[in-house]
C-alpha cells in the first residue's frame, strides 16, 4: 500500500473542490444573518462589557466586578440555579414516570398522549387571569386548601410564589421531556424483555436491568436540554407576577429586562459575557455526553427520520 | 460521430482508512455493449460503478467516454442514467412525473415529453401506472419506473447497480431476461453490477471479475467459465465451483500434457467428471460424501485419502447414496491449467 | 395484570384530567357573560369579600364577550394583528433562510463544517440574556427598535430551525440525490426537488415549534417593543385590568385557537421536532 503522505497528493478531493462553493451558497443566506444579527454584535457587546457606559472609556474588569457585587444580580443568579436545581428533577421524574405508564399502555395512548402535550401549544399569556383567580389569596387554591383545614395562603406575594413557578413551569413542559423519554424507551431493542421474559425477569428486575440502563443516554440529552430550556422560564414568571415579582421568582431576565430599561448597556454586556460562558460550558459537557458514545447515539430515536430513510430506501 | 468506447485507465480509489477499494483499474467497454461487473461484497465493482456516474471522485487514473476524460465533468453532464439498488424513484412524484424528471431537467418540451413518457411506459407495460405514486407499486413495477426513467432520455450509458437484488426469485428471473432484451433492442451501452455469478453468467456480454479492488478476469461469460485465467475466478464463477488443486499432487496429469509454464494448479468443471466402468484404467475409487439433488442434475460429491475433494454434475437420474463408494473418471481434455 | 393496567388507566386519566381543567376553565370562562365573571372573580380582581368562583359550566353561558370582542374592539383587533404580522413572517423567514443551511449541513462535506455547525448549536442553546443585548446594539444601530423587524429579524437568525431541519435532511437516502444529479438535476433543483419534498416533515416540524415558540414570546416583545400600538396579544394579555374581564377571557380563548388548531394538525411533527433537538449531533 501507498504510504499514507504520497497517497493524500494522488487523492485531492477533487469533486469536493469543484463543488466547494455549492454548500457555501446554500448557507450565504443563514450566515448572513447570524453574522449580523448575533456574531458582530456579540463581538460589540464582549469590548463594551471592559468600557465604561458610554463605550468611551477602557474599565477592564469594572463592569464585571459590578455585576457580581450587585446584590440584584446574586438573588436573580441564585433564584434561577434553585429553580433549575429544583425544578430539573422533578422534571424529569414526573416526565418519566408519564412515559412509562405510557408505554405501558398500548392502546388508548394516543389520548393521553395529546392531553400531557398540548400544554406546549398553550401560550402563557392566555392563562394569565385563570392563574390569578387560582392563586390568589381569595382564589381556588385556597378554596380547596379550606376544606382539609389549611389557613389561605397568598400564593403569588410570598415565598410560595415559587411553588406555583415550578408546578407552572412543570404543567408546560411536562409533555416535552416525556416525548423525549419515550423515544428513548421506544430505542430499546424489544427482544430483550422478551428474552428477560423467558429467563423469568419480573417487570421491576425488566425495569433496573434493561429500561433504566438502555435509557441513561436519554437521561443525559434529557437533563441537558430541561437545563437549557429552565433559562426560559421568565415567562411562567412573567405570567405569574409580571414586571415586579415576589423576590423568590426574581429571575436572570428580570434583571436583564430592567438594565435594558434604565439604559445600563455595560451591564448588560458584562452580563451576557457571563451568561454565555456558561451556558457554554454547559454546551460543553453536552457536547461531551452527546459524543460519548458513538454506537449507542443520545437514545433518542426519531421515527419519521427513520421514517424518511425507509420510505425512500424501499420506494 | 465517433464510437463512445469506455476507457478506464489505471483508475484507483482509496477510502479513508487506507482501503485500496480500487486497484489500477483498466479496461475498455465497447459501444453497445453489455457489461457485468461482479465479484463477492467488497471487492470495488460499485465503487467503479460510482466512480463512472461521477458520484465518487477518482484518485489517480482516467475515465473517458468517446475519449473525453470525464473525471471532472459533473455527472449531471456525463450523459448517463443509473438505476440503483432500492430503485432511488422519488416518492414525492407520481409515476409519470418520475420517468419525465429526467428530460424536464433537461428542459425538454412538455409535448416532447409527453411523448417520450408514453413510449417508454408502454415499452415497459406501466401505461396503467402512471398516475400512481411508487409507494403505491409492488417490487417489480418499482423496478420497472427505475428502468423507465433511465431509459426515457436515451442517454449514452446504463449504469445498474444490483437493480434486482430487492426481487424475489422468480421475478428476478423474468427481469433478467427483459433488461437485456431492452438493452440489446436499444442498443445503449450497459454497465451491471451484481453479486450473483448466475445473473453475470446470463446477462453479460462480457464479464469483468473482481476481488479487492483488483481486475481478475474480463472476458465473454463462455471464456470466464471454461478457462478461468485464476483461481478466484475458477472458485467464483460456477456452481458448484471447479474443482482445482495444486499441480503435482492430486490427480496426475494424462501422459503428453503439459501444463503452461506459470501454472500452479490444475481444474476441472464437475460436469467433466463421470462414472467410470470397472476396466477403465484412468478411473479411481471414490468414497460418496454426499449428494444433492436439483431436480435437473444431481451434484455429487466425493473424497478420498491423499486426493482432492471433487464435485460430480451427473444426471437427475443419477443414483447414489451417502457411503457408497464408485470409479469416476476426468475427462481430460476439460483439463484446464491456472 | 388487569389490575395493574386499570391502575395504570387511573392515574395517567387523572394526569390528563389535571393538565387539561386550565383549558376548560378557560373556555368555559369566555362563556360567562361580563357580569358573571365579573361577580364571580370580584374577590380576586377588586379584593371583595370572600372567595372566587370559577364554575365548570358558566350559569348564563353568552357569547356576548366573544362577540363584542370580535365586532367591537378594534384595539384587540390590532394586537391580533401584530401578533400575526410578527410571528407569521417570522417563521417564514426562518425556513427560508435555514433550509438551505440546513441542506448544506446535511448534504454536503466542506472544510470548517464542523466548526460551524458546532457554532450553531451553541448559538441555538444560548439563552434571550445572552442574545439581547447583540439584537439591541444592531436594531438601534438601524433604528429598528419598537418596529416589527426588531421581532422578526433577530427570530430569523435563530440556528434552532437550522438545527431541526438538518436532522431531516440528512435521513434523506442519498441514492435519492445522486439520482437526481445523473438526471441532470443542479444542485439547486435537486434541493428544491428531492430536498424539500423529502425533507417537508422537519420543515413542518420546524414551524409547528417556531410558532408556538413565537406565538407565545413575551421577553423578545417586552424588551424591543416600547410603544403598545405595537404589541402583541401574548403582551397584552398580562397586563388586562378587572374593566374589561368579560372580553379579556374571550381574547385569552381567541389566542388560544390558533395555537390549538395548529397542535391538532400539527403534533406528530411537533413531537418529531422535539425528539430531532435530542438527537445526536453527528
Amino acid at each position: 500500500m501507498k504510504p499514507r503522505g504520497n497517497l493524500n497528493r494522488s487523492e485531492p478531493k477533487q469533486k469536493l473542490n469543484r463543488h466547494s462553493l455549492t454548500p457555501w451558497l446554500f448557507l450565504a443566506p443563514s450566515l448572513l444573518f447570524v453574522s449580523v444579527m448575533v456574531l458582530l454584535p456579540f463581538g460589540d457587546a464582549v469590548r463594551r462589557s471592559f468600557f465604561s457606559a458610554m463605550g468611551k472609556q477602557f474599565v477592564g474588569f469594572k463592569n464585571y466586578i459590578a455585576v457580581f457585587r450587585n446584590e440584584v444580580f446574586q438573588l436573580a443568579a441564585k433564584n434561577t440555579a434553585k429553580f433549575a436545581l429544583v425544578c430539573i428533577p422533578l422534571l424529569l421524574l414526573f416526565s418519566l414516570v408519564l412515559a412509562l405508564l405510557l408505554n405501558a399502555v398500548k392502546d388508548s395512548r394516543g389520548f393521553y398522549k395529546t392531553s400531557f402535550l398540548v400544554p406546549i401549544a398553550v401560550p402563557v399569556a392566555s392563562m394569565v387571569l385563570l392563574w390569578r383567580v387560582v392563586f390568589h389569596e381569595n382564589g381556588l387554591l385556597n378554596i380547596v386548601i379550606g376544606w382539609v383545614g389549611l389557613s389561605p395562603v397568598d400564593w403569588l406575594n410570598s415565598g410560595s410564589a415559587f411553588g406555583v413557578l415550578v408546578f407552572t413551569y412543570l404543567w408546560k413542559n411536562v409533555g416535552y421531556d416525556m416525548v423525549l423519554w419515550l423515544s428513548g424507551i421506544s430505542s430499546i431493542n424489544p427482544a430483550l424483555y422478551e428474552s428477560a421474559q423467558m429467563d423469568g425477569a419480573g417487570w421491576w428486575k425488566r425495569f433496573t436491568r434493561i429500561t433504566l440502563p438502555g435509557l441513561m443516554p436519554t437521561l443525559f440529552t434529557v437533563t441537558v436540554l430541561s437545563l437549557l430550556n429552565s433559562f426560559k422560564v421568565f415567562r411562567e414568571a412573567y405570567l405569574i407576577a409580571g414586571s415586579y415579582p415576589h423576590d423568590s421568582i426574581y429571575m436572570l431576565q428580570h434583571l436583564f429586562n430592567n438594565w435594558f430599561v434604565s439604559l445600563d448597556v455595560d451591564k448588560m454586556c458584562a452580563g451576557a459575557v457571563l451568561m454565555a460562558i456558561v451556558v457554554f460550558l454547559l454546551i460543553l459537557l453536552l457536547q461531551k455526553v452527546w459524543g460519548q458514545d458513538s454506537g449507542q447515539g443520545s437514545g433518542v430515536r426519531n421515527k419519521e427520520i427513520r421514517g424518511i430513510q425507509e420510505r425512500g430506501d424501499r420506494i | 460521430m465517433p464510437n463512445q468506447n469506455i476507457v478506464i485507465d489505471k483508475a484507483n480509489k482509496y477510502y479513508p482508512g487506507g482501503v485500496h477499494a480500487v486497484n489500477n483499474m483498466s479496461m475498455e467497454i465497447s459501444e453497445g455493449e453489455f457489461v457485468v461487473f461482479v465479484g463477492p461484497s467488497g471487492c470495488g465493482k460499485t465503487t467503479l460503478l460510482r466512480m463512472i456516474a461521477g458520484l465518487e471522485d477518482i484518485h489517480g487514473g482516467t475515465i473517458s467516454m468517446g475519449g473525453r476524460v470525464l473525471n471532472d465533468v459533473a455527472p449531471k453532464d456525463r450523459d448517463m442514467a443509473m438505476v440503483f439498488q432500492n430503485y432511488a424513484l422519488y416518492p414525492n412524484m407520481k409515476v409519470y412525473d418520475n420517468i419525465a424528471f429526467p428530460l424536464k431537467m433537461r428542459k425538454a418540451k412538455k409535448v416532447e415529453i409527453d411523448a417520450a413518457v408514453r413510449e417508454v411506459a408502454r415499452k415497459l407495460d406501466l401505461e396503467q401506472l402512471l398516475e400512481r405514486r411508487p409507494g403505491a407499486l409492488s417490487g417489480g413495477q418499482r423496478q420497472r419506473v427505475a428502468l423507465a426513467r433511465a431509459m426515457v432520455r436515451k442517454p449514452k450509458l446504463f449504469l445498474m447497480d444490483e437493480p434486482l437484488s430487492n426481487l424475489d426469485a422468480k421475478l428476478r428471473v423474468q427481469m433478467r431476461r427483459e433488461i437485456v432484451g431492452l438493452q440489446s433492442e436499444l442498443g445503449v451501452t450497459t454497465i451491471y453490477v451484481t453479486h450473483d455469478q448466475t445473473e453475470a453468467m446470463t446477462m453479460g456480454d462480457r464479464i469483468a471479475v473482481m476481488r479487492d479492488g483488483v481486475l481478475q478476469q474480463f472476458d465473454t461469460p463462455e471464456v470466464i467459465y471454461d478457462r478461468p485465467a485464476n483461481l478466484f475466478t475458477a472458485g467464483f464463477i460456477g456452481s458448484p465451483p471447479m474443482n482445482v488443486w495444486p499441480l503435482g499432487e492430486g490427480f496426475p496429469l494424462p501422459p503428453g500434457m503439459t501444463p503452461p509454464d506459470r501454472a500452479t494448479h490444475a481444474g476441472i468443471r464437475p460436469e467433466f467428471i463421470v462414472p467410470a466402468d470397472e476396466p477403465d484404467r484412468q478411473a479411481v475409487q471414490m468414497r460418496v460424501r454426499g449428494v444433492e439433488r436439483t431436480g435437473r442434475e444431481t451434484l455429487v460429491f466425493l473424497e478420498r485419502e491423499g486426493l482432492p475433494d471433487l464435485a460430480m454434475a451427473a444426471g437427475s437420474d443419477f443414483d447414489a447414496r451417502p457411503g457408497d463408494s464408485m470409479r469416476v473418471r476426468l475427462r481430460t481434455e476439460a483439463l484446464r491449467f491456472m | 395484570m388487569r389490575a395493574r393496567k386499570w391502575l395504570i388507566l387511573c392515574i395517567l386519566t387523572f394526569v390528563a384530567f389535571f393538565l387539561l381543567t386550565p383549558l376548560w376553565l378557560l373556555v368555559s370562562g369566555s362563556l360567562m357573560g361580563g357580569a358573571e365573571a365579573a361577580q364571580n372573580f370580584a374577590p380576586v380582581l377588586e379584593n371583595a369579600e370572600g372567595s372566587a368562583v370559577w364554575p365548570l359550566l358558566p350559569k348564563y353561558p353568552t357569547l356576548q364577550p366573544l362577540v363584542k370582542l370580535l365586532l367591537d374592539s378594534p384595539e384587540f383587533f390590532r394586537m391580533f394583528w401584530n401578533s400575526c404580522l410578527q410571528v407569521f413572517p417570522l417563521v417564514a423567514g426562518q425556513i427560508f433562510i435555514g433550509a438551505p443551511a440546513a441542506w448544506a449541513f446535511a448534504r454536503y462535506d466542506f472544510r470548517g463544517k464542523k466548526a460551524l455547525l458546532l457554532l450553531y448549536i451553541v448559538l441555538m442553546l444560548m439563552p434571550f440574556q445572552v442574545t439581547m443585548v447583540s439584537s439591541y446594539l444592531v436594531l438601534s444601530r438601524l433604528s429598528l427598535m419598537d418596529t416589527v423587524w426588531a421581532i422578526i429579524l433577530p427570530g430569523a437568525a435563530s440556528t434552532f430551525p437550522v438545527f431541526i431541519m438538518t436532522r431531516f435532511f440528512a435521513a434523506i437516502p442519498a441514492s435519492l440525490t445522486e439520482a437526481a444529479a445523473l438526471d441532470g438535476a443542479s444542485p439547486f433543483r435537486v434541493f428544491l426537488r428531492v430536498g424539500l419534498p423529502m425533507g417537508a416533515p422537519g420543515i413542518l416540524s420546524a414551524v409547528v415549534l417556531g410558532f408556538f415558540e413565537y406565538w407565545n414570546a413575551l421577553e423578545v416583545p417586552l424588551t424591543f417593543l416600547k410603544d403598545p400600538t405595537n404589541w402583541p396579544l401574548s403582551l397584552y394579555l398580562p397586563s388586562i385590568s378587572a374593566d374589561n374581564l368579560g372580553i379579556s377571557l374571550a381574547a385569552s380563548v381567541v389566542m388560544l385557537v390558533p395555537a390549538l388548531l395548529i397542535f391538532l394538525f400539527g403534533q406528530k411533527y411537533l413531537e418529531q421536532g422535539i425528539c430531532a433537538a435530542g438527537l445526536k449531533e453527528n
